[in-house]
């Protein structure tokens, strides 16, 4: 199909993404709405003009472009993608009732009295790119999602799990551990040690990964060779792992390739358009390339050796709302969210009220005193998917204290 | 479109106890330019959306194919059997008339009608006026149009055509260490193409009123000299927040907190939750008493203005805050329903693919008393901010951090030099607690924003920001 669309619109390059999306989504441990979508994007370019349409209507494909300019037309890459399962038959399956029985077994498994919020989604999508040039790539992707929000008499805990098999998804029975009946301790502005847990670290990655590494604009696009973070932070962007949520091409067909962007510290790597980081026209987070799959080199210590590690300080399962305030300097500030507990001695011992924060990543990822051997899979709106480990940082700050 | 409609309800089999169905086409156009480069896009996308209520679950399904509608209808029905299985609370929606009716905005000039060249010449021109030396001198225009349909079990049928008109100018400034944009006439945090300058519910006379050729040689200027301007030091002092920041003030802490659904907690595992509960109605100080935010749905030109929301329910005028005193919620029918009251008129889906979610209207902070002139010349020492640049707030919208694109120190009642990097943070209630001056309506204006975001899967709404200046004491401003 996608190559008839191609020689029908007369279009420099055509791409196809079909996708069938199912969710639940509930709160209040009550399911608030379920959604069902299949729907069709298709994007071509001639030159500079792009026409993006909901449907396989080649015609008006064709009426919109005949008076666009033909661009120049890049060889087809050379290499092939390389080799990853996309696709999984226990996603594609899933049913309403699987979700609701998902649903009422999470809930099932809280302590008495405790809320879930959250959702459960299955995704399928076609994927199929073709180009006046010769690149041809066809691929299905499916992904399974689930996250939980757990509640609990003013405490909350959080918990995701994410991966392109839901057959695979992992356990999330820690999320009531978050719920602990601890006493709620007051907390002043200042810097503090910190154990930082997987699904923050991740957001703060996935910032690190939109702001530093573009070829041209990125914080560390100038500083190839110098040491930017910590000695013990490695990052890599590898599409084909299947630790992440493997895809192996990008918008423009082009084989996402492994791009070590971080080695021991120091920066090695941008993403391009040629390592298969293309972003499709009209993106909603800006022009250029930018990473899609990222990976945080684990260490080697587990989660209760991270608290020990940290000894009195801050643990923080999730931060919110992370926005960059000052690019270059990778000036980012947010918030934290869900349990954020107080450690004395190695345990948590208190909870403590909601807070703001502002800080230099690179500053943050130079703050790493012992990074954890088990890592979580996650994702943001702007990246397909992020791995990382949890982390004790020397030094967190807390701006303003919401009380 | 309402034969599609009917003949889907008409297959709505029994042991449903509603359902609706929207038919939406929607067409985007899109010119950019940039040195002296032009990149036009189009998009549209039509499709169909089926909601039904079994047993108080909702089912929901979209398909952009028209002739699967009956199968979507089965996946609903499918979804809301599923969840019934379970019991548990009920959905409550609250009575609404069922409506039968048109509308169509209001445009003096059809922007799909003004021809490509047209719109090319004064895109080029704006980008040339911004002028050389920088990284990108950037110009866009966007026009949206939206038909839809909506229909209910309950006999409501209501066309609406909504044309949505913006353009803006980018100047971005880049030296070794340094990047720093400036944005004409409205900005957004990120530059995304269809959500870029300042939007209305016009025709292509809303860009020729924006003048954008006129306007561009300042934004360049202010964007190369932002570069070498001083960094906004850290203080605690006087904040005058000037009408284009101000839209995203309110829209953070008031809009949000006024989604009757986010307050009851359904957007809780997302989005987040609300200050503003429904037991601290009529009581709860948020601000001096010059504060007073309505949400308006009939505000002409507002981008968030239409005529019937996404459930049938005529748009509405509703007082948030009275005199500083929270007063009222955006609703839906389901939202409403929980508190035994009527919708407000604020249920929008954005496209056909998505379930109608509580989402703002116009939400304005409506204007005072005094001359914006009269609050410069009354201000011993602070800062003035200008446009949004970067935004975070917490779940609950109690506190939050703005950074702003530009900033001029005020010293003895006058402008002074130009800031950059300026930042601002506190907690929603302290700061509004410190506004003692709101400029008059001789400042107020509309914005019109297309980049809200909420729900899951992500939904991006249309909305409105009418603004004026308005001062605030002791605020912590830098970064």
């Amino acid at each position: 199909m996608i190559e008839e669309l191609l020689a029908t619109s007369g279009a420099d390059h055509v791409e196809l993404l079909q996708e069938r999306q199912e969710l639940l989504r509930f709160g209040g441990s009550r399911i608030t709405y379920q959604h069902s979508e299949e729907k069709v994007t298709l994007r071509a370019r001639r030159g500079r003009a792009c026409v993006t349409l909901g449907s396989l209507d080649a015609e008006l494909l064709q009426a919109r472009l005949k008076d666009a300019p033909r661009g120049k037309l890049e060889p087809a890459p050379q290499i092939a993608p390389r080799q990853a399962n996309t696709a999984f038959a226990a996603t594609e399956a899933a049913t309403p009732a699987d979700r609701v029985e998902l649903f009422r077994s999470y809930v099932a498994a809280l302590p008495a009295g405790a809320n879930l919020g959250g959702s459960i989604a299955h995704t399928v999508v076609d994927h199929a790119v073709a180009s006046a040039a010769g690149v041809l790539r066809e691929e299905r992707r499916t992904r399974a999602l689930v996250q939980l929000i757990a509640s609990q008499e003013g405490r909350s805990s959080y918990a995701r799990a994410l991966h392109r098999d839901a057959a695979q998804l992992p356990s999330l029975a820690t999320v009531a551990d978050g719920l602990a009946s601890l006493p709620e301790r007051s907390l002043e502005p200042g810097r503090y040690r910190a154990v930082l847990g997987p699904q923050s670290l991740i957001v703060f990655a996935a910032t690190l990964g939109q702001i530093a590494f573009h070829p041209t604009d990125g914080a560390f696009a100038q500083r190839l060779g110098e040491r930017v973070l910590g000695e013990n932070v490695s990052l890599v962007d590898d599409g084909a792992d299947p630790d992440g949520l493997p895809t192996t091409f990008d918008c423009e067909g082009t084989p996402k390739q492994r791009v070590q962007l971080i080695e021991h510290g120091v920066a090695t790597g941008v993403i391009r358009r040629d390592t298969g980081h293309a972003a499709p026209p009209a993106w909603r987070f800006g022009a250029g390339p930018s990473p899609s799959h990222l990976f945080l080199v684990p260490g080697k210590v587990d989660d209760a050796g991270l608290v020990a590690a940290c000894d009195t300080g801050l643990a923080i399962q999730r931060v919110d709302y992370v926005r960059t305030v000052q690019p270059k300097q990778t000036l980012v500030t947010g918030s934290s969210r869900d349990a954020t507990l107080w450690l004395e001695r190695g345990r948590p011992v208190a909870r403590l009220p909601q807070f703001r924060f502002t800080l230099r990543l690179d500053e943050l990822f130079s703050s790493l005193e012992a990074l954890g051997a088990r890592r979580e899979r996650g994702e943001t709106a702007f990246m397909e998917s992020v791995v990382a480990p949890g982390a004790v940082a020397s030094a967190f700050p807390v701006d303003v204290v919401t009380g | 479109m309402r034969e599609l409609a009917e003949r889907t309800l008409g297959l709505v089999p029994a042991g449903v106890e509603y359902a609706d169905v929207r038919v939406v086409l929607r067409r985007h156009e899109c010119i950019h330019a940039e040195n002296g480069l032009i990149s036009p896009l189009y998009e549209e996308t039509e499709g169909v959306a089926i909601r039904v209520l079994i047993e108080g679950q909702w089912g929901f399904a979209a398909s952009a194919f028209p002739d699967r509608a009956e199968a979507a209808l089965g996946r609903a029905v499918a979804q809301a059997r599923a969840a019934a299985v379970l019991g548990g609370p009920r959905a409550r929606l609250a009575p609404a008339e069922p409506v039968v009716a048109r509308y169509e905005t209001t445009v003096e000039r059809d922007p799909f009608a003004v021809p490509f060249a047209e719109k090319q010449a004064l895109l080029v021109a704006a980008a040339e006026a911004i002028g050389p030396g920088l990284r990108g001198a950037e110009a866009s225009y966007d026009c949206f149009r939206e038909t839809k349909l909506f229909a209910s079990s309950e006999g409501a049928c209501v066309e609406q055509v909504l044309t949505e008109t913006g353009a803006g100018l980018l100047a971005t400034a880049l030296s070794a260490d340094d990047l720093q944009r400036r944005s004409y006439p409205q900005s957004v945090p990120r530059s995304i193409k269809g959500q870029r300058g300042d939007f209305a519910t016009a025709g292509w006379e809303h860009v020729e009123s924006l003048r954008l050729v006129e306007e561009a040689p300042r934004v360049g200027e202010e964007a190369r000299a932002l570069l070498s301007a001083p960094v906004c030091p850290p203080a605690r002092t006087t904040l005058i927040v000037a009408g284009t920041q101000m839209a995203l003030v309110v829209h953070e802490t008031f809009g949000h907190p006024a989604e009757l659904d986010r307050a009851l907690g359904s957007e809780a595992s997302l989005a987040g939750g609300s200050y503003l509960q429904p037991e601290l109605r009529g009581s709860l100080r948020v601000g001096t008493d010059l504060v007073t935010i309505t949400a308006d749905g009939t505000l002409p030109g507002g981008m968030g203005s239409y005529a019937y929301d996404d459930e049938g329910v005529p748009a509405q005028r509703t007082v948030v805050v009275e005199d500083g005193i929270f007063r009222g919620y955006l609703t839906s029918r389901e939202s409403a329903g929980a508190l035994g009251e009527r919708s407000t008129g604020a249920a929008r889906a954005d496209g056909w693919a998505r379930i109608p979610l509580v989402r703002m209207s116009n939400v304005s902070i409506e204007p005072g008393e005094t001359p914006y002139e009269e609050i410069i010349a009354s201000t011993k020492d602070g800062i003035l901010v200008d446009m949004n640049r970067s935004l975070s707030i917490d779940d609950t919208r109690r506190n939050f951090r703005f950074g702003s694109e530009i900033g001029w120190e005020i010293k003895d009642g006058e402008r002074g030099r130009m800031l950059k990097n300026c930042t601002f943070s506190g907690r929603t209630l302290e700061f509004w607690a410190g506004c003692d001056a709101v400029a008059d309506r001789a400042s107020f204006r509309v914005y019109g924003l297309p980049s809200c975001n909420k729900g899951e899967p992500l939904q991006v709404a249309h909305v409105g920001h009418g603004t004026v200046p308005a001062r605030f004491r002791n605020v912590q401003v830098g970064v």
